[in-house]
């Protein structure tokens, strides 16, 4: 039964906590409700993709949540500065970019372990975020902004497209490119690329820029739909994201990076986070849920590559 | 060290010698490497063999000596800039990604791109299989990964990525092996054999280091034995008994020594 891929039962797991779900509210499979549950997931899966790249080359991103807030502040700064919605959304994404090669060198330069080089970005981030703002969100956008987050284009939400063209470029690059290469083989033999004459630096440094950048593409979406900049909006942002990744199949100590498995399971914490609202119950049970699915997760994907050992 | 005296060395090391620290590695070795033949290098552990096959790929730089390769000086600076001029080595740890596969291996640093930028997979698995089969390596497939092979098979992947690298000039390309049977069984050791002896057909210098003697009388044209950094004798294998090779590398002498190295 473990011959199937990962994604397959998260994909399975989708269909039948929906069925179990619109059972105990009829209202959990309209088509409404359904747009609502993407739109909701479309913050953590940007995120997600973003920390696949990094996970799968072996890495991790514990300061994206701290990146969340920090952009939210700029992108807040620069609409109050007047400046429009492209520039602003221009001035985020580099923030996001240049906060992750922060990252880079930290871990690439300074040879730290990417955990104690980007848990100390975390606290450095979200402590800046609340000394900047004093703690108090920053509110009253340019209704040209909100649309980013609220708007509907054919009647999908702009934050779902969005999310869209980042999982497609995820994808892409992944499938397509000498980097979707790199990344698998920067998490499972760093020396092996060195060796062949790739910079394994050079490629490193690039995922936690582009993991930046999702950061800063999901504050937008963020700030946009709360309509403020909160300093303490990106509290478990990377916690989710990360639980996402590995719930999507990519594997914590680094491999493959499967961005589909992430979208799937990024879908699969919306459904539940939904499912369990709309059923009333209480949405503290969302992350005790959240848990225990993820421990299945590794336990299956863990036992799997056991009896594969075993064959051999 | 007559043998074929009316062929050109393809490298030619004279008096290299290395130290780290205060100990002396390599106190002045010289050796000469011809196209078409499997030389082996035998020593113990600590005789200097790594370091000489380090000072060839560009990882170390020797302290003193010259190497000629081709009839030029040579003196690499990085395994890149060794692999540019023909000399690539397969060391013990083969340095393949598990989770990717054959194709993806022998490529990897060299993808082949359409458009500039997308990775051409149709071609690589095209060209993977193809040189594979030129080298008679038979895989399950190039697109299994490298996880799911045998050492043998694992080998044989990381020998065709060293020849691969050194197509350009097939002619004289020199390919290093460090070990390339160690921990395998019979018939995995048998394969890789096959294709180290392809090798030489092709043309090819092989330098082989290795400590299965058996192994080394059976495929090698020629014997250098490394001791303490020192070139104690080079020559050839109908020259020199394993009792013989045994007690140079040892530093032993047994009583029934059967001399066959002159050298000595």
């Amino acid at each position: 039964m473990n011959r199937l891929p990962q994604p397959f039962w998260i994909g399975l797991s989708v269909v039948a906590l929906s069925i179990f779900f619109s059972r105990l509210s009829p209202r959990f499979l309209s088509g409404e409700n359904i747009v609502n549950i993407m739109d909701q997931s479309s913050i953590n899966i940007v995120v997600a993709v973003g920390m696949t790249l990094v996970i799968a080359s072996a890495g991790i991103d514990l300061s994206a949540g701290g990146n969340v807030a920090v952009c939210g502040i700029v992108i807040a700064s620069t609409i109050k500065a007047g400046f429009g919605v492209v520039p602003t959304v221009v001035v985020a994404l580099l923030t996001g970019a240049i906060l992750g090669l922060l990252n880079a060198l930290l871990v690439v330069k300074l040879k730290i372990n990417p955990f104690m080089a980007t848990l100390a970005m975390m606290s450095v981030l979200g402590g800046g975020a609340l000394i900047v703002t004093q703690g108090i969100p920053i509110y009253g956008f340019s209704p040209d902004f909100s649309w980013i987050g609220r708007g509907k284009v054919a009647g999908f939400p702009v934050s779902v497209l969005v999310c869209a063209v980042v999982v497609s470029a995820g994808v892409f690059l992944t499938r397509f490119t000498r980097l979707g290469i790199y990344v698998a083989a920067l998490g499972g033999n760093e020396e092996a690329l060195r060796r062949n004459g790739v910079s394994a630096h050079l490629y490193k440094s690039a995922l936690y820029v582009l993991c930046g950048a999702c950061a800063a593409i999901a504050s937008v979406i963020l700030t946009s739909k709360l309509n403020s900049a909160e300093p303490l909006a990106g509290a478990m942002v990377e916690m989710n994201a990360i639980a996402t990744v590995v719930l999507g199949g990519t594997k914590i100590r680094g491999g493959f990076a499967r961005i589909e498995g992430t979208l799937l399971a990024g879908i699969l914490m919306g459904v539940i986070r939904n499912g369990l609202v709309l059923a009333g119950i209480s949405s503290y049970y969302q992350q005790f849920v959240t848990g225990f699915i993820i421990l299945a997760a590794i336990i299956v994907s863990e036992r799997s590559k056991e009896e594969k050992g075993r064959k051999k | 060290m007559s043998f074929r005296v009316h062929e050109e060395a393809v490298l030619e090391i004279r008096g290299l010698a290395k130290s780290y620290g205060r100990v002396e590695v390599l106190k002045g070795v010289s050796l000469s490497l011809f196209a078409g033949e499997i030389l082996a290098l035998v020593g113990d552990n600590g005789a200097g063999k790594s370091t000489l096959i380090k000072c060839l790929t560009g990882t170390v730089s020797p302290d003193g000596g010259s190497i000629r390769l081709r009839g030029k000086d040579f003196a690499p600076l990085s395994p890149r800039q060794s692999i540019a001029s023909g000399v690539s080595a397969v060391y013990q740890d083969l340095a393949l990604v598990e989770e990717l596969d054959v194709a993806t291996n022998l490529f990897l640093g060299a993808e082949p791109l359409k458009l500039g930028f997308l990775v051409d997979r149709a071609r690589m698995h095209d060209e993977a299989g193809r040189r594979l089969e030129e080298l008679g390596i038979s895989l399950p497939s190039t697109r299994a990964r490298i996880a799911d092979l045998s050492g043998g098979q694992r080998q044989a992947v990381a020998i065709a990525r060293a020849v691969a690298r050194t197509m350009t000039r097939e002619r004289g390309a020199i390919v290093v092996l460090d070990e390339p049977t160690a921990a395998m069984g019979v018939r995995e050791s048998e394969l890789v054999l096959g294709i180290v002896r392809g090798l030489r057909e092709r043309g090819m210098a092989v330098l082989c280091v290795s400590h299965n003697l058996p192994q080394v009388f059976r495929i090698a044209d020629r014997i250098c034995v490394l001791r303490s950094g020192e070139m104690l004798w080079c020559g050839r294998t109908e020259d020199i008994s394993m009792s013989g090779a045994i007690a140079l590398i040892s530093g032993v002498s047994p009583a029934e020594r059967e001399d066959g190295g002159q050298g000595l």
